[in-house]
Order: C-alpha cells, then sequence, then structure tokens
C-alpha cells in the first residue's frame, strides 16, 4: 500500500460521491469513486485502496455483499461504513468494519474520520 | 326400640325441624305462603307434641286434649288446601267445600263422643284422601308451569301430599279387620317418613340440592355464553342473557341494565333501541345496584313507588333484581318481573343472582377483549410512527450531507467577509439545525420504544469526560468534579448525550467568563450528577414544563439562543430509561442548577468492576 493510494468512495448517491471527493481531494487525499459494491469490487482489484468509505444500502450489490465478497477473495481491506440509518454500529460491527461516519457529516467530521481510520494525505 | 317405633321417632324429628324452619321464614319473609307453611307444620307440631307428652305425662283422659288434637288433624287437609291455593289459584267452590268441611268435621269431632261407628270414620276417612290428593293435584300443575329448582320442590310437595293421602287411606283399609295386620302398621311408618321427606326437600332443600337443580337450568340458558363474548354490543350480551333468566326462572319480563361511568345511571335498552336510564338508587334495579345486593319485592307499587303506576299498567307485582358485578368493577344489574310473587323467593334470588354472575363473567371478558384489542392497535400504530419516522430521517439525513458539506466548501471559497460566503454560512448553520432535529427526533424514537439501550459497568465519571471531549468549544468553560470513580449498568452513548445537552445549556446561557460546573459522585448507592450555571435563569412559570417535548424557556430569544426544545426532553427519557430522575433549581439572573439521579443498578457489578 503506497501513500498515492486513493481512498475508495463508495455510495449510489451522485451528490455524494461528489461531495466527499471534493472535500478530500482538497484536503490533498486521492479518491476513487464507486456506484456500488460491484462497481467498488472491480476497482479494488485493479488498483487496492488504503480506505474504503462503504455506504451500505446500494442497488446491485449492497454494503453487506461488498464485504463478504472481499472475505472470499481473502482481500484485507480497512472498511470505514458511511450510512444515514440508525443502526449505523451495528452494521458496522456486522461486517467488521474499523469505524462509522454517520451521515449527515460535514467536512470536519469527514476529514478527521479519515485520518483518524489510517488515511494520511498523500503526495 | 321397634323398627316402627325408630321410623316414627325420626319422622316426628323431621317433622318438628319443618316446624321450627318455617317459623324462621315465617319471621323474616312475611309472605302468604312462610305463613299456610307455618301453619300446616304447626298443626302437625302441636299433634306430635300433644300425642307424646299425653303419653308421657298421662293425662291421656283429659277431655281437652282429645278435642284439640281432633280439631288439629282435621284443619290438615284445609291447610294443605290452603298451601296448594297459594302456589297455584283453586276455584272458588273447592276453598268453600274446603272450608265447609273442616268446619264440619271439627265441629262433630269436638260434640260428639267418640268411638264412632265405622261409616261415620270411613266417611272422614274418603273426605281426608280426597282433599290430599286434591292437593297432590294441585302441586303437581303448578309444578308444570315453574321451572328449575322451584319445579322440582313443587313436585316434592305433591309427593309428600299423595303419600299423606295414601297413609290416610290405609287408616281406611285397616278398618276392615278386627285386629289390624302388622304389615298395615309398617308400611304407613315407611310411607310417614317418605312423606315426610318428600316435605323437607320440597320446603326446606339443602343448599346443595338446589344448587343441583339450579345448574342445568342455568348452564343451558348460557351454553350460548362464549359466542356472547364476541358480540360487539354490551346490550346485545344483556339482551341474550335476560333472555335466559327468562328461561331459567318461567317470569314474564326480564332485563339488564348496563352501568353508564361517564352518565352516572343504568342504562336499560327498550325494545324499540332506545336507552332509558335508571339513577343508582332508584326503583329496585337502581337499589339493588346501589346496595350491591340482590333485592326481591313481591309487592313491587309499595316498594318503589316511583315507578308504581307502571307496575299497575303492566300487573307486575314481584321482581327480583341482582347486582352484575367482577370483581370490583360494577357492570350493572339484572332484573326479572313477574305478575305473581314467587313460591320460593330463595329460589328466585338464588337463580338471578347466578344469572347475573355469569352475566358478569361475559361482560367482563367483553370488556377484557375490547381493551386487548386497543392495546394491539395503539401499539401497532406506535410501531408504524415509529418507522415511518426512522425512514423519514434516513431519507432526510443522505441529502443533508450533501447540501452540508457544499455549503461548508462553499463558505471557505467565497470566504466569510463576502457577503456570499455569509449566505452559504447561513445555509450551513440551518443544515446542521436540521442535522440536529433529525437526530433528535432519532433518539426519541429510539428511547422512547425502549430500544437498544446497551447497559454496561461504566465510570460515570469517564463517561463526562468523553461527553466534554465531543465538544471541546464547550468543554473549555466547565470545570468537572468528581474524585472517586462512579462505577454502575449504564448506557454509555446516551448518558454521554445527557452530559452534553445539559453542559451545551449551561454554556449556552451563560456569559462565556463563568464557568459551568460538573460534579459527579456517589450517594446512599446512587450516582449523582450535577450541571450548575451563572446564566440567565429560568422563568418559575417554565419550571413544570421544562422537561417536556418542544418546551423552550419564554426568556430564550429564538435569535440569540438557538435550540429545539428537544435536549431536555430527552435528557428526562435517558435518566426514566436508567431508572432515574432529573430536576431542576434555578432562579433568573444567577443561574440554573440540574441534578441527575440514577441508580448504580447492580451493585455488585460495579464492586467487581471497581476492583
Amino acid at each position: 500500500m503506497t501513500d498515492d493510494a486513493p481512498v475508495l468512495v463508495v455510495d449510489d448517491d451522485a451528490a455524494i460521491r461528489d461531495a466527499v471527493r471534493d472535500v478530500l481531494e482538497s484536503e490533498g487525499i486521492a479518491v476513487e469513486t464507486a456506484a456500488d459494491g460491484a462497481d467498488a469490487l472491480e476497482k479494488v482489484t485493479r488498483q487496492r485502496p488504503r480506505l474504503v468509505l462503504l455506504d451500505m444500502r446500494m442497488p446491485v450489490l449492497d454494503g453487506w455483499a461488498f464485504a463478504s465478497a472481499l472475505r472470499e477473495r481473502g482481500v484485507m481491506l480497512p472498511v470505514v461504513v458511511m450510512t444515514a440509518a440508525a443502526d449505523a454500529t451495528r452494521w458496522a460491527e456486522e461486517i467488521g468494519a474499523i469505524g462509522v461516519v454517520p451521515k449527515p457529516f460535514g467536512v470536519t467530521e469527514l476529514v478527521s474520520a479519515v485520518r483518524r481510520f489510517g488515511a494520511t494525505p498523500g503526495a | 326400640m321397634t323398627a316402627q317405633d325408630f321410623l316414627s321417632a325420626i319422622s316426628q324429628l323431621i317433622y318438628l325441624a319443618l316446624f321450627v324452619i318455617s317459623s324462621v321464614r315465617l319471621a323474616r319473609l312475611h309472605s302468604l305462603v312462610a305463613l299456610d307453611t307455618f301453619l300446616f307444620f304447626g298443626t302437625i307440631a302441636i299433634l306430635l307434641l300433644l300425642g307424646d307428652l299425653t303419653g308421657l305425662l298421662g293425662f291421656s283422659d283429659e277431655p281437652w286434649v282429645g278435642v284439640v288434637s281432633w280439631i288439629g288433624l282435621a284443619a290438615l287437609p284445609f291447610l294443605l288446601l290452603r298451601l296448594a291455593h297459594d302456589f297455584q289459584p283453586r276455584p272458588t267452590w273447592v276453598m268453600v267445600a274446603g272450608s265447609a268441611t273442616f268446619v264440619v268435621v271439627a265441629g262433630l269431632g269436638a260434640v260428639v263422643p267418640q268411638p264412632w261407628p265405622n261409616p261415620v270414620v270411613l266417611a272422614l276417612v274418603v273426605d281426608f284422601v280426597a282433599f290430599g290428593s286434591y292437593a297432590s293435584f294441585a302441586f303437581l300443575q303448578a309444578a308444570g308451569k315453574t321451572r328449575a329448582g322451584t319445579q322440582r320442590r313443587m313436585q316434592a310437595v305433591a309427593l309428600g301430599s299423595g303419600l299423606i293421602a295414601a297413609i290416610i287411606a290405609l287408616a281406611g283399609v285397616s278398618l276392615a279387620f278386627a285386629e289390624p295386620p302388622e304389615w298395615i302398621a309398617l308400611t304407613s311408618q315407611v310411607l310417614s317418613l317418605a312423606a315426610v321427606t318428600s316435605y323437607f326437600v320440597g320446603f326446606a332443600p339443602p343448599p346443595i340440592l338446589q344448587r343441583g337443580w339450579q345448574e342445568p337450568a342455568i348452564r343451558s340458558a348460557l351454553a350460548t355464553a362464549p359466542e356472547l363474548v364476541r358480540l360487539a354490543d354490551p346490550h346485545d350480551i344483556g339482551a341474550e342473557i335476560a333472555a335466559a333468566a327468562l328461561e331459567a326462572t318461567g317470569a314474564e319480563g326480564s332485563a339488564v341494565g348496563l352501568w353508564d361511568e361517564a352518565a352516572g345511571v343504568l342504562q336499560f335498552r327498550q325494545p324499540s333501541g332506545e336507552l332509558q336510564s335508571v339513577a343508582s338508587g332508584q326503583a329496585i334495579s337502581g337499589r339493588a345496584f346501589a346496595l350491591q345486593r340482590p333485592i326481591i319485592t313481591g309487592r313491587a307499587e309499595r316498594d318503589a313507588p316511583d315507578r308504581a303506576d307502571e307496575y299497575r299498567r303492566s300487573g307486575i307485582r314481584a321482581i327480583v333484581s341482582a347486582p352484575i358485578t367482577s370483581g370490583d368493577r360494577q357492570l350493572g344489574v339484572l332484573t326479572v318481573y313477574a305478575l305473581r310473587p314467587p313460591v320460593f323467593s330463595d329460589d328466585a334470588v338464588a337463580v338471578v343472582r347466578m344469572l347475573a354472575e355469569q352475566a358478569a363473567l361475559v361482560l367482563r371478558s367483553q370488556e377484557l377483549l375490547r381493551e386487548a384489542a386497543q392495546v394491539r392497535t395503539m401499539a401497532e400504530m406506535t410501531r408504524l410512527k415509529d418507522d415511518f419516522l426512522s425512514v423519514v430521517a434516513h431519507d432526510v439525513r443522505t441529502p443533508l450531507t450533501t447540501i452540508l458539506i457544499n455549503s461548508e466548501l462553499l463558505e471557505n471559497a467565497l470566504g466569510r467577509d463576502e457577503r456570499n460566503g455569509q449566505r452559504a454560512g447561513a445555509l450551513r448553520v440551518e443544515a446542521e439545525r436540521l442535522k440536529a432535529l433529525v437526530d433528535n427526533y432519532l433518539d426519541i424514537v429510539s428511547v422512547e420504544a425502549g430500544r437498544e439501550a446497551r447497559l454496561e459497568p461504566v465510570d460515570l465519571i469517564q463517561v463526562a469526560r468523553e461527553a466534554l471531549e465531543g465538544m471541546p468549544d464547550q468543554a473549555s468553560h466547565v470545570e468537572l468534579t468528581g474524585a472517586q470513580a462512579v462505577i454502575g449498568m449504564f448506557d454509555a452513548a446516551r448518558l454521554r448525550q445527557l452530559v452534553q445537552n445539559l453542559v451545551g445549556n449551561a454554556v449556552k446561557y451563560s456569559d462565556s467568563t463563568d464557568p459551568v460546573e460538573l460534579r459527579i459522585w456517589q450517594e446512599d448507592g446512587q450516582a449523582q450528577l450535577t450541571v450548575r450555571d451563572h446564566g440567565i435563569g429560568i422563568p418559575d412559570e417554565d419550571l413544570p414544563l421544562l422537561f417536556e417535548r418542544f418546551h423552550r424557556g419564554s426568556n430564550t430569544d429564538d435569535r440569540r439562543y438557538r435550540g429545539l426544545g428537544l435536549g431536555l426532553y430527552i435528557c428526562r427519557l435517558v435518566a426514566e430509561e436508567h431508572g432515574g430522575t432529573i430536576d431542576v433549581t434555578s432562579k433568573v439572573g444567577e443561574g440554573t442548577t440540574f441534578r441527575v439521579t440514577l441508580p448504580l443498578a447492580s451493585t455488585s457489578l460495579a464492586e467487581v468492576a471497581n476492583d
């Protein structure tokens, strides 16, 4: 894993993907995005990210299916759950995530969460 | 003592017992039936006592003894006829013939010296047998028109009277013999015992027998009780029970009045469907309800003058009314109306009371079923509301994320000194307010629904410290005092929020120079937490409503002090969820102190954690 490895933002909501990308890139963190679990799985195999910000309820392949697909392939990746649901903490435990960023979050919460869970600014 | 003597002694004892019972009943009831029963058994008792005493005391030769005995004997058929007449009215000529015969026979015996010639004695025997059989027949006829216990008792009386007639007939037969054979005396002793036993069963049946007679009638009348529970309108149930009472008592009318708590009256549904109300204590029904015991009257007009006209018009003379009561729930009354007073008043009361008890059971069951259905509906509605709120909250939070982030980015890009940057800042502030509102809503829903409380052994001071770490801007104004760990079974996340809400308020409503004091200690096995500020204080009129949903102090100008009115409500929910309390003391201009008291719940666990 290198410093320029991106943070992978997985969310079916395009507005959220763009907003998160804008915030993290302004902080100098590289970002890759995916619109659902299947898309994310493909991107993970192409370029291993240093952190995954994962929405849970998505079409095609949801957060749980994505997490178990990762396990099946023996891919160990730090995942932070990013959801608006009240059950965020429980869901994070279910899929073995290392943390939670509950929606709605502002710039400060997002940046501090990403920093805390391991992604430092890249080059 | 021979077998005959033994039988005779038993018969006499039973007759005497019946005399005592009928005396007691007459003293209590003052009814015609009671009087005639008393006279009948009183006469028999006099005859028996005279027979025994004269033999014992040796004055059998006294002439008055013979005269009194004879008059008593002559009176017996007439008294039996009177009883039959009370039960079931006889034609006038029969009664006249009975009285005339009594007078003639009694006079004859008093005047004409004994022994009489056989034909005269035979004529007397025929007379006795005729009246005895007639009375027996009359009782049987009356039995056919009654129900349950009353019917059985009439049948028993009819049997007793028939047996008496048979004994007298047997005495007549013995005249044919110069030396009457032994079997005649023995048979008449056996018949005599059977007769007195029948009378006993008829006039003073043991309660167990009475209940046995009444139960089948009541059970068959209420065979549909389980179905009744399903009727939605209690008045429909009342109508069914009233019909059952009519069937079981053989009376002419019946009604169920249901207690209307709101109106404070008994409501009787008329055939037209209209409700007629009777106040508690009014008429017979109202009195039975007010006194909570069965009431019987054989003279309705006199005993309920307020309804006399009504009774006169309908010819109702007797009323039995019993309260329908289940435990301490007074549900109504069951009332039965009859054109004639009941023959055996205790039977009538017992039947009506048992039916009223059954009615109470059915009505109460229906009430409970209805309440259960309401509770189910309420629970379902609460669940729907919670689900709805959760979904709405989720759907609001997602777009809110985009608004929050973009307004913040915009604010930073334009600069806070620029007018447009300030506009973006206003957007961000409002989005944050909306976020807080949604978060609070979800907290309330989950606490109110009792979900997700995670009780663990936790140090309350540690919880407070974490809470302050989560609000760095406000925490700098707070002085935390807590000497020793206060460990209890707490939901750390909820209590963090409680501390943040209280501290947030305290800082918000204080000058930035005045410190907010947060103290945590243990006292009397309970965790104590106080948050004290020297801020603007809370007006007295706001204190009672302070912990209610959406309440905000009247001195909290919305532009200066932003808030939703949910924070303290959530604090109260959290405190109560832990089995604790929250209260407040405040003075305007001086400051406010909130005090939270939480039980440590499991002390043993807390001790373990202390080690």
